[in-house]
C-alpha cells in the first residue's frame, strides 16, 4: 500500500499493490485490466473509469435493476451523465486545493439512506463516491471510490469493498504509528457532488 | 491521537498521474466528447446484435485491443477510421453541415417564416423581400 500525494499536505491518495485482492479482483478483472491501471492511485484509477464509455456501459447494464430506481434512465444516459458529472466533481476538486478541503468530506454514514432520484426536473446525478480517511482535521486520505446506486454500502460487492478497503487503510496506519485511536467511525468521510 | 510525522515518513515521492491526466481531459474535451458518443453508438450496436468486439474488430480490419482502445473513448478518430465504422455498423455517425449560399439561406429563411404563420412561401428573391418588410424587417 502506497501512500501519494495529491495537493500535499491536504490530500493524499492510495496506490494499492497489484496482489491486493479488493482492487485485483475476479469481478473486477471484468471490467478493467491490472496492465492499464495496475499503477494508478485510486483517484487516478476512478476518474479515469469514470470517463470511461466502456467501463461505464458495462457496469450499468450489470446494475440495471439498481439503475431504474432513478426512473427511466438508460444506460446510455446514465453513461453520458456519470462523464458529467466526473467533470464537475475534478474541477471542484481542483478549487477546493486551493481553500480548505476539510469542508468538502462529510463523515460517512455507512447506512446513508439518502437517494438522490434521477426522475424529478431539479435533482442530479450524485450516485459518484469518494471515500477517505480522516488524518487530521484538514489531511484526508482517499482509500476508493464508487458509483453508489442503492441506499446503503453493504447492499452491494463494489461498496462494500469500499468498507473493507477503509478498514484496511485505518489497520495500516494504525500498524505504522500514525494514530493509536479505536474510534473508527470517526475516521471514515466519503466526498460526493 | 495523530503522529503526522509518522504519516508523512509513510508518503510516497512519487506524485499522483491524477494531475496529469486531469489536464488531458481538459485539453482534450472536444474531441473525446465525440470520441465517447461514437464509442456508444459501437457499444449499442454490439449489444443490440447480439455480436462481440472481436467480430467486430474483424469486421472493420482492426485488431481486438485498438477496437476496445475506441470503446475506451481514447482514440482521437480519423475521417478515414470513422468511414470505416459506419460501413460496418450501417450508420451514420456524424454529418458535416454544408456552407451556407445566398439562395439556401434565402431557403432557410423562407422555411422558417412559412413555419411560423403556416403559409407557403415562394423562395425567389422578388418574394423574399415582399415578406421581408411584411415581417417588419425581422
Amino acid at each position: 500500500m502506497k501512500i501519494v500525494p495529491i495537493f500535499a499536505p491536504q490530500l493524499y491518495s492510495i496506490e494499492y499493490s497489484k496482489d491486493e485482492s479488493l482492487v485485483w479482483n475476479k469481478s473486477n478483472k471484468k471490467y478493467f485490466s491490472i496492465e492499464e491501471y495496475g499503477n494508478l492511485d485510486e483517484l487516478a484509477r476512478l476518474f479515469d473509469l469514470w470517463n470511461n464509455p466502456l467501463y461505464l456501459s458495462n457496469f450499468f447494464n450489470d446494475n440495471y435493476k439498481d439503475l431504474r430506481y432513478f426512473g427511466n434512465v438508460s444506460v446510455e444516459l446514465a453513461v453520458q451523465k456519470t462523464i458529467e458529472t466526473a467533470a464537475k466533481f475534478e474541477q471542484r476538486l481542483n478549487k477546493a486545493s486551493k481553500k480548505n478541503i476539510g469542508k468538502h468530506f462529510m463523515p460517512l454514514n455507512v447506512y446513508d439512506t439518502k437517494l438522490i432520484n434521477l426522475s424529478g426536473s431539479k435533482t442530479k446525478c450524485s450516485w459518484l463516491r469518494l471515500y477517505a480517511i480522516k488524518i487530521d482535521s484538514n489531511r484526508f486520505l482517499i482509500t476508493g471510490g464508487a458509483i453508489k446506486l442503492t441506499e446503503t454500502m453493504p447492499e452491494r460487492d463494489h461498496t462494500k469493498d469500499e468498507l473493507t478497503k477503509l478498514s484496511k487503510a485505518r489497520d495500516f496506519l494504525k500498524e505504522s504509528g500514525v494514530y493509536d485511536s479505536d474510534s473508527f467511525n470517526d475516521l471514515i468521510f466519503e466526498l460526493s457532488i | 491521537m495523530v503522529n503526522i510525522e509518522k504519516f508523512d515518513s509513510l508518503v510516497s515521492k512519487q506524485e499522483s498521474k491524477w494531475h496529469q491526466k486531469a489536464a488531458q481531459r481538459i485539453e482534450n474535451k472536444e474531441w473525446q466528447a465525440n470520441s465517447t458518443k461514437i464509442a456508444l453508438c459501437i457499444i449499442s450496436y454490439i449489444k443490440k446484435n447480439k455480436t462481440s468486439q472481436v467480430v467486430l474488430a474483424k469486421r472493420l480490419g482492426v485488431k481486438p485491443q485498438a477496437l476496445n482502445r475506441i470503446l475506451q473513448g481514447k482514440e482521437n478518430l480519423s475521417l478515414k477510421t470513422i468511414e470505416r465504422i459506419e460501413c460496418a455498423l450501417g450508420l451514420s455517425l456524424i454529418s458535416i453541415q454544408e456552407p451556407l449560399t445566398c439562395d439556401n439561406r434565402l431557403n432557410t429563411i423562407s422555411n422558417k417564416i412559412s413555419k411560423f404563420f403556416e403559409i407557403r412561401v415562394d423562395y425567389s428573391i422578388r418574394y423574399s423581400s415582399v415578406i421581408y418588410s411584411t415581417v417588419g424587417g425581422a
